[in-house]
């Protein structure tokens, strides 16, 4: 080994502290691209139940208003048996709405059982819940972007630690001990600055 | 030794970083990774979407009365009601909580209003109420509730005098006539350029409260103005389409009726005269056909509120078409619930006294109207305003 001890022990100890913060920072982005990748299938599945709920929602309200209609049609043209078959097609949310308005005084009866004030129509609740669930989306991928920019900004930290290891492998190689001393302190203060970048980007 | 000496050092310096990178880990995964990692954080987000308003998901019930109109009077007369269900539906998502509503279809009249107010007295299981719709009703019905303990929060009685004390647990989320009247006839001073105005006074409460302070301000200011009086359901303005001549540049018609206020304007349209119109709150909404009309409204329009954008969507895709008045009404909705559930927390249930003594209390920071609510010892809403919108091509255009 050539010049002062110090030098050659400093120099050990610089490389082997980039090499620990190097597998650190790996592990850590890693870590965080692993829950970036959960974040965003989470993401996906709550659009998923957001455009499920959101057709359910869709195909209730036209479904329950077409049978409505059919209902009151063979209701009005005294047509009982074709009544009772309708009804028995409704689900048991529409006919619980059905007979909500049907119970109402005729002059406050509204024209239609599928309005807001009828308790029993349960169509915003869907509607709302689908809404719930995009909102969740959303929130699950602003965290996976979130997840996802720190491992990035990690993996440069641990790339530019090779530039750590670049200088105090010339280091080694020269006679010089200005030389020598010149890229250990390159060495020394790219090691200090991915530090600083490993904390920040935790 | 030095060999010694180095091997220590390098160990330290290891130590350091391997300290510096892993303070997080023992102190933070989940630390980190909770108010802003991926999983539990989202998780969090998800369960208590509305952390904001400061509940865990409790297990709180109850049912909430909603006096307004729900069909049998006009086309928009379900648009509050649509508003307070999009709340008490979306409150209950968001905080887990299972309250129910009882509608009760009250507009203008007051014997309506007046059975209503029994039948919710008598139901044990309604703890409060969102409205009455209207002043007059309001007046009617505030003493029978009163009397029961009952907290009700209007979306739209204006009346100044609702809030003189005589009406106990009335609340409301509006400005105040005592602020629209002034703020009408403000407007009209200082940005209309008045020679003469004429002023269309209704024969209802909320016209003449109005039109009284708009003379006030008038006179205390040294315009002139001439009023003339016509009633409810008038189809006929010719007397004020002849009022209206070329010293009169200004007409307020702060009428409750937004089809009368459009056949007056329609009138006037025909006959060739063009004044610059005016009208009070009851004219923010689409049946005002009046196109370059001013009118006031006693909270912001919601549609151009950013924190409300989320809201209207939703309410759009359920109820198809949005009209921008009702927003009161959802707030008013989560100001109940909000009371509600404060009560539901202290006690672990929801009574009519835990409300009326929740309310007082009541702050929502952030709201669909943009704007935060509280009240004061009179039960006004606190910082409430005017706006005062013009009717563009696009329709209501915030002036001031």
């Amino acid at each position: 080994m050539h010049g002062p001890r110090w030098l050659s022990i400093t120099l050990a100890v610089v490389l082997g502290v980039a090499a620990v913060l190097a597998g650190i920072t790996a592990w850590r982005s890693a870590l965080m691209e692993g829950h970036a990748l959960k974040s965003l299938t989470m993401s996906t599945q709550y659009v998923n139940d957001a455009n499920t709920l959101d057709q359910a929602a869709e195909r209730s309200m036209t479904g329950e208003r077409d049978l409505f209609i059919q209902y009151r049609t063979a209701i009005d043209a005294g047509d009982r048996a074709r009544a009772r078959t309708i009804l028995g097609m409704m689900s048991a949310e529409t006919r619980a709405a059905i007979a909500w308005w049907a119970a109402q005084p005729s002059a406050d009866r509204p024209n239609s059982p599928f309005v807001s004030a009828n308790p029993e129509w349960n169509a915003p609740g869907v509607v709302i819940d689908a809404q719930g669930a995009l909102d969740a989306s959303d929130t699950y991928l602003e965290t996976a972007e979130r997840d996802l920019g720190k491992a990035h900004n990690l993996e440069f930290v641990a790339a530019l630690l090779t530039v750590a290891f670049l200088a105090g492998g010339l280091s080694g190689l020269f006679e010089s001990r200005r030389t020598r001393t010149g890229f250990l302190g390159v060495a020394v203060v790219v090691l200090i600055g991915c530090v600083a970048g490993a904390v920040v980007y935790w | 030794m030095i060999r010694r000496v180095g091997l220590l050092g390098l160990l330290a310096a290891t130590l350091v970083v391997v300290a510096g990178c892993g303070l997080p880990v023992i102190g933070g995964v989940k630390d980190a990774a909770a108010p802003e990692g991926s999983q539990e954080a989202a998780n969090a987000a998800f369960i208590a979407q509305a952390g904001d308003k400061g509940f865990d998901a409790i297990n709180c019930d109850g049912t909430i009365a909603v006096m307004a109109p729900y069909g049998g009077f006009g086309p928009t007369d379900t648009v509050q009601m649509n508003w307070a269900r999009v709340a008490l539906d979306t409150f209950n998502r968001d905080h887990g909580t299972a309250y129910t509503f009882e509608p009760f279809n009250v507009d203008f009249d007051v014997e309506a209003g007046r059975a209503a107010a029994q039948a919710i007295v008598a139901n044990q299981d309604i703890v409060g109420v969102v409205g009455p719709k209207t002043s007059v009703v309001t007046k009617e019905v505030g003493p029978i509730l009163d009397g029961a303990g009952m907290v009700y929060v209007s979306p739209s009685a204006t009346n100044a005098t609702l809030t003189d004390g005589s009406l106990r647990h009335f609340y409301r989320v509006v400005a105040s006539d005592a602020l629209q009247g002034p703020a009408i006839g403000a407007f009209i001073v200082d940005d209309l350029n008045p020679s003469t105005v004429l002023i269309v006074r209704g024969d209802e409460p909320y016209s003449q409260g109005l039109v009284g302070d708009i003379e006030r301000v008038l006179g205390e200011r040294g315009v002139r103005y001439e009023i003339v009086d016509v009633t409810t359901g008038q189809r006929d303005f010719s007397e004020v389409v002849t009022r209206v001549n070329e010293s009169v540049n200004v007409v307020a018609m702060p009428l409750l009726v937004a089809t009368d206020a459009t056949l007056l304007y329609r009138q006037l349209y025909d006959a060739g005269k063009y004044p610059k119109i005016v009208g009070g709150d009851a004219l923010f909404v689409k049946q005002f056909k009046a196109p370059g009309a001013f009118v006031t409204t006693y909270a912001p329009d919601v549609s151009a509120q950013p924190a409300g954008a989320d809201t209207v969507r939703l309410y759009e895709s359920i109820f198809g078409d949005f009209e921008a008045f009702g927003g009161p009404a959802y707030i008013a909705m989560e100001a109940m619930l909000t009371a509600a559930t404060t009560t539901c927390a202290e006690k672990g249930s929801v009574t009519r006294s835990g409300i009326a003594n929740a309310m007082p209390g009541v702050v929502l920071e952030e709201t669909i109207l943009g704007q935060r609510v509280a009240f004061d010892e009179r039960h006004e809403l606190v910082g409430a305003s005017i706006q005062v919108y013009r009717i563009g091509s696009r329709g209501f255009e915030l002036v001031e």
